[in-house]
């Protein structure tokens, strides 16, 4: 597993750890020297002083360890947040749940593998490369008996690891979905509730709860016992090498005192180390997993593809979507103008209109455009987060006011709370269908864009709206240029020009 | 684990583990303290040689101990969680709240997951060390009563008092964590699916950009936390260095010999006190998840036997209109009705108003299908009787031959509107009741199994369907035409076939729709 930081961060990460677990062993030092001298010698020394001092050293040095690894994971999230932000683009409302989830999910699972896993790491290796180091000097034969023991540890996780991975992966792709199916009928409450069944749902979910908790188990069963196993092999060897050092006091009498204290006080340390580097390998691993998910998506380049040119046109277009939906295609829109585009649904007329707007790059040909002041009047409308004015495009009060009196919107949104600065969350649009119609179509009069790109909205609306639709859709054409996906005659003999889509290509009908 | 049935009995058994567990794993460091004092006045060989026979027993007690402690407390919490879930259920079913929401339900697993963290990681750990606490408090009496002392103020500051002082600060973050959060996932929701719009109208630029600030804000809360906790421990670790001085100084006269064995006894203990102190200064915080999913049941909603609305009126929380005024509508059983109206007219609130009055089946506007096997969505888990193979001559039947009765769903959105629309169909007729009442049965499917879902509705006993799909008008007994919240004309068929009426002006607009189309 890689650590994934540049070198300067390692740098930094290692030199504060070497800073920190130096204190620490220079404390056990201290407070061993001042033990020795009591308990031997019967004299009390000023060691406690040095060793509250290098305590305190290891305190501050641990808590700028912590605060490092939170400014270096803030950034390196925050950099994932960005990727992710920047990558949205005209599909990704299609897998909406997904891009929610990277950013939502995937992006919080992978944080722990930049607040504890790397920082854990490095520290440990640092901690047990130190306290080997310090044994040798001090007892090397209890420096042997840690060397010898150590590998233990890893082989172990090694070999139960091989042996549980794949079953606990496959356990831990049941368990998600299981632990969905609750949040799956809460979200779905209400066909519950119609079709009167709250009874058999919950002997389902009774089910699928104590089959949840029965595989929940099984995969910890497997954790609990690595860390049992783990627990062994440490008591092994800090047994080993209390045996070692009792054995030389009371037999060979060739160490001291704070020779014994000191060794007892730096190998549960070492142990500890390794069975911490041990369960974070595992959560290292679930958090890259997540990473792999935070990275699988499908870059659009945002970047400009359409050419400046006298006229809107399409030169030798082919467009997929993957299938290909426009073959080869050559079309000259006039400078203003009603166009009308009929054809089946499906036939690929919206992805025709986005890739007008600069929203989808043809895979062959070009398109030129003789200004990129556009706009575009959709059959949806997806509203959140902002308010009327914003929709509107922030100009001027009185402006906006006249335009929505001409329109015959001033009454229902004057009539509102905040009239034209209502916010609007999640869609909660509190306009009826036409006068949503109506509310795009004030956007274009007051942007006033070279170019307008439509969708006939298909539901029926009053004849009254439409025939204000109607009326200054014919005021617009002439100073712009209006392409429209038309499914209504009375639109179509409003029109200009009029192209037939059909089989992957377009046709001029009149 | 059959043997501990009882959760109560679990819970008790992973704390008592836990104790001896803990006590054990302090006693190894205690005991090879203990052994190199002694080694130095000489004793007999076979003493030493006990206790390290000692330390290496309670070492592998205690790996058993703490297997066993987190199988119990795991088993058990889960076991609650479970309880927790199938309780929140039950009173959701009828509650008005809506839960169709993304964000609703993300939040919701937020609050379960935290009162999983409540139990396994401060519940549990907290009392086990709270109660070691107690017990080495008991044991200081031994030596003498400055050392008891020292226990009793340690324990209080850092098991109480520190996470008592940072409780707020966690508080705050985490109010604030949550606004952002909200603010955050609305933004996200505009830029995705209002992205066409914010590009055309070139906003796109400055909304990403004040979408990453957010979710900067929300990332330094991240920040603050682990800076809080950080702190928090800093905070302990002074009090620690303390005690150990002052454990020498108050004993290095008296207590000699006892003092290395006591030195690594206090280290071990802070050891297991540092994981603690953030779980216990955020209890405040996991509080009020455990109050969020145990809300209080609602109030049954009551049927009556009749399809009857009068002059009713309805208004959506938090609306300043009324998305329904003054309606009236009535179904005798038997009878054929159709709603017709401009989208947003209010069809689908009149629908939903409907039906509150009887039990009937439905095809609301969103459909809800579940991870679960075909045959499990159709026959709702049971509730209505079908064999794997009636489900799968329906499957057919509708042309949805792709999927068999066994097959698992994932989630709605695996399949295609009018797929949807078919299961809900298949569900509908399993369900075997006598009113229908349907919301645009027919959107997203072709002509022909348009034609046959058409065929299925109207062989039913009394129907009332919301559409915008007009071709079928005259096989209904009644036609209702909405607007703005206000049933403009509710007209029999064939009075409505004459100029002069919304009824026939829309069918006018839908069939010059139908005929530009082709």
């Amino acid at each position: 597993m890689k650590l994934e930081l540049t070198k300067k961060q390692t740098l930094v990460y290692t030199l504060i750890s070497v800073l920190a677990t130096g204190s620490y062993l220079l404390f056990g030092h201290y407070i061993s020297t001042f033990l020795d001298a009591l308990i031997i010698e019967h004299t009390t020394s000023n060691t406690i002083f040095y060793m509250a001092l290098a305590f305190i050293l290891f305190m501050t040095f641990d808590f700028f360890y912590k605060n490092y690894t939170g400014r270096v994971s803030t950034n390196v999230v925050s950099n994932y947040g960005q990727m992710i932000i920047d990558d949205i683009h005209v599909r990704s409302a299609q897998e909406s749940e997904r891009t929610m989830n990277r950013l939502f999910v995937h992006l919080d699972k992978y944080r722990p593998y930049l607040t504890q896993f790397v920082p854990t790491i490095i520290n440990t290796v640092v901690k047990v490369v130190m306290i080997i180091a310090v044994l040798i000097y001090v007892d090397w034969i209890a420096a042997l008996i840690l060397i010898i023991s150590a590998p233990f540890i890893p082989l172990f996780y090694i070999l139960v690891g091989l042996r549980t991975q794949d079953e606990a992966k496959k356990k831990a792709d049941e368990f998600d979905e299981m632990g969905t199916l609750f949040l799956n009928l809460i979200r779905g409450k209400k066909t519950i509730h119609y079709t009167e069944s709250e009874q058999a749902v919950e002997k389902a979910l009774d089910k699928s709860n104590v089959q949840f908790l029965k595989t929940t188990m099984e995969i910890l069963k497997y954790a609990f016992q690595s860390t049992m196993m783990l627990e062994f092999i440490t008591i092994l060897g800090i047994g080993l090498v209390a045996l070692e050092v009792g054995l030389r006091i009371i037999i060979f009498k060739d160490i001291s005192f704070y020779t014994a204290f000191y060794v007892l006080f730096l190998s549960p340390l070492f142990y500890s180390g390794l069975k911490v580097m041990g369960t974070e390998f595992h959560n290292g691993k679930t958090a890259l997993a997540h990473k792999e998910k935070l990275e699988e998506y499908i870059s659009v380049s945002n970047k400009e593809y359409r050419e400046k040119g006298d006229t809107l046109a399409l030169n030798d277009v082919t467009l997929t979507v993957p299938r290909v939906i426009l073959d080869n295609e050559s079309i000259k829109f006039p400078k203003t103008g009603l166009v009308a585009i009929t054809g089946q649904s499906g036939v690929g007329k919206s992805t025709l209109l986005r890739a007008l707007l600069g929203l989808h790059r043809p895979d062959e040909g070009t398109i030129t455009v003789p200004s990129y002041n556009m706009d575009y009047i959709s059959d949806t409308l997806y509203l959140s987060d902002t308010t009327i004015y914003e929709f509107l495009g922030c100009g001027e009060e009185e402006t906006i006011k006249s335009v929505l009196r001409d329109l015959g919107l001033f009454f229902s949104i004057y009539n509102l709370e905040n009239g034209i600065h209502t916010y609007i969350k999640n869609n909660n649009i509190p306009l009826s269908g036409g006068e949503i119609v109506r509310l795009k179509l004030a956007r274009v009069i007051i942007r006033r864009p070279d170019v307008i790109l439509m969708d006939e909205p298909t539901e029926f609306l009053d004849s009254r709206t439409e025939a204000l639709v109607l009326e200054k859709l014919y005021e617009l054409k002439k100073e712009c240029l209006i392409v429209a996906v038309v499914h209504r005659r009375q639109l179509l003999s409003y029109s200009d020009v009029h192209y037939e889509y059909k089989n992957n290509e377009i046709r001029r009908v009149r | 684990m059959t043997f501990f049935k009882n959760e109560r009995s679990r819970v008790l058994l992973s704390i008592v583990l836990g104790i001896i567990g803990g006590l054990v794993g302090i006693s190894i460091f205690g005991l090879s303290g203990y052994m190199i004092s002694l080694s130095y006045f000489e004793p007999p060989l076979f003493i030493i040689i006990l206790i390290i026979v000692v330390i290496k027993l309670f070492g592998m007690a205690k790996g058993v101990f703490r297997y066993f402690e987190r199988l119990f407390s795991h088993e058990a919490t889960f076991e609650l969680i479970n309880s927790l879930r199938k309780n929140y259920f039950k009173d959701s079913i009828h509650s008005e709240e809506e839960t169709n929401h993304e964000w609703f339900v993300s939040r919701l697993n937020t609050h379960f997951e935290r009162i999983e963290d409540y139990y396994i990681r401060i519940i549990y750990p907290f009392m086990t060390t709270a109660l070691i606490a107690i017990i080495l408090t008991l044991l200081a009496f031994i030596v003498n009563i400055k050392l008891v002392l020292i226990m009793v103020v340690f324990t209080l500051i850092t098991l109480i008092v520190i996470p008592f002082l940072f409780q707020n600060k966690f508080k705050v973050l985490d109010e604030e964590n949550n606004t952002k959060l909200d603010q955050l996932y609305m933004a996200m929701y505009h830029l995705i699916h209002g992205f066409t719009d914010l590009y055309v109208s070139n906003r796109i630029k400055d909304k990403k950009h004040d979408t990453l600030e957010m979710f900067k804000d929300l990332n330094e809360i991240e920040r603050k936390r682990m800076k809080t906790e950080s702190i928090m421990v800093f905070v302990t670790q002074v009090f620690q260095i303390v005690a150990i001085v002052t454990i020498i100084l108050s004993l290095e006269h008296t207590h000699a010999l006892y003092l290395p064995m006591l030195v690594l006894l206090f280290l071990n203990f802070a050891e297991i006190v540092f994981p603690i102190l953030r779980p216990a200064a955020e209890y405040k915080n996991v509080k009020a998840s455990l109050t969020e999913v145990e809300k209080k049941p609602s109030d049954m909603q009551i049927m009556t036997e009749k399809i009857v609305l009068e002059n009713h009126s309805f208004r959506y929380e938090g609306s300043k209109r009324d998305a329904l005024y003054g309606v009236n509508f009535k179904v005798a059983p038997g009878e054929k009705h159709v709603i017709i109206g401009p989208s947003g007219s209010g069809k689908t609130t009149l629908l939903n108003q409907l039906l509150r009055t009887k039990s009937a089946s439905v095809m609301p506007q969103f459909l809800d299908f579940y991870n679960a096997t075909i045959h499990e969505n159709v026959t709702m888990f049971g509730a209505n009787d079908a064999t794997e193979k009636e489900v799968n001559a329906l499957l057919e039947e509708y042309k949805l031959s792709a999927v068999k009765s066994d097959t698992h769903m994932y989630y709605t959105h695996h399949m295609s509107t009018g797929e949807q629309k078919r299961l809900q169909i298949i569900r509908m007729l399993l369900e075997d009741k006598n009113i229908w009442i349907l919301d645009e049965p027919t959107a997203g499917l072709s002509a022909e199994l348009s034609k046959k879902v058409w065929d299925t509705v109207m062989s039913q006993e009394t129907v009332i369907v919301a559409t915008h799909d007009l071709s079928h008008l005259e096989a209904f007994d009644f036609i209702h035409y909405i607007e703005n919240g206000r049933v403009l004309e509710t007209l029999k068929v064939e009075e409505a076939m004459k100029p002069d009426t919304h009824i026939y002006e829309a069918v006018q607009n839908f069939n010059e729709l139908i005929q530009t189309l082709e």
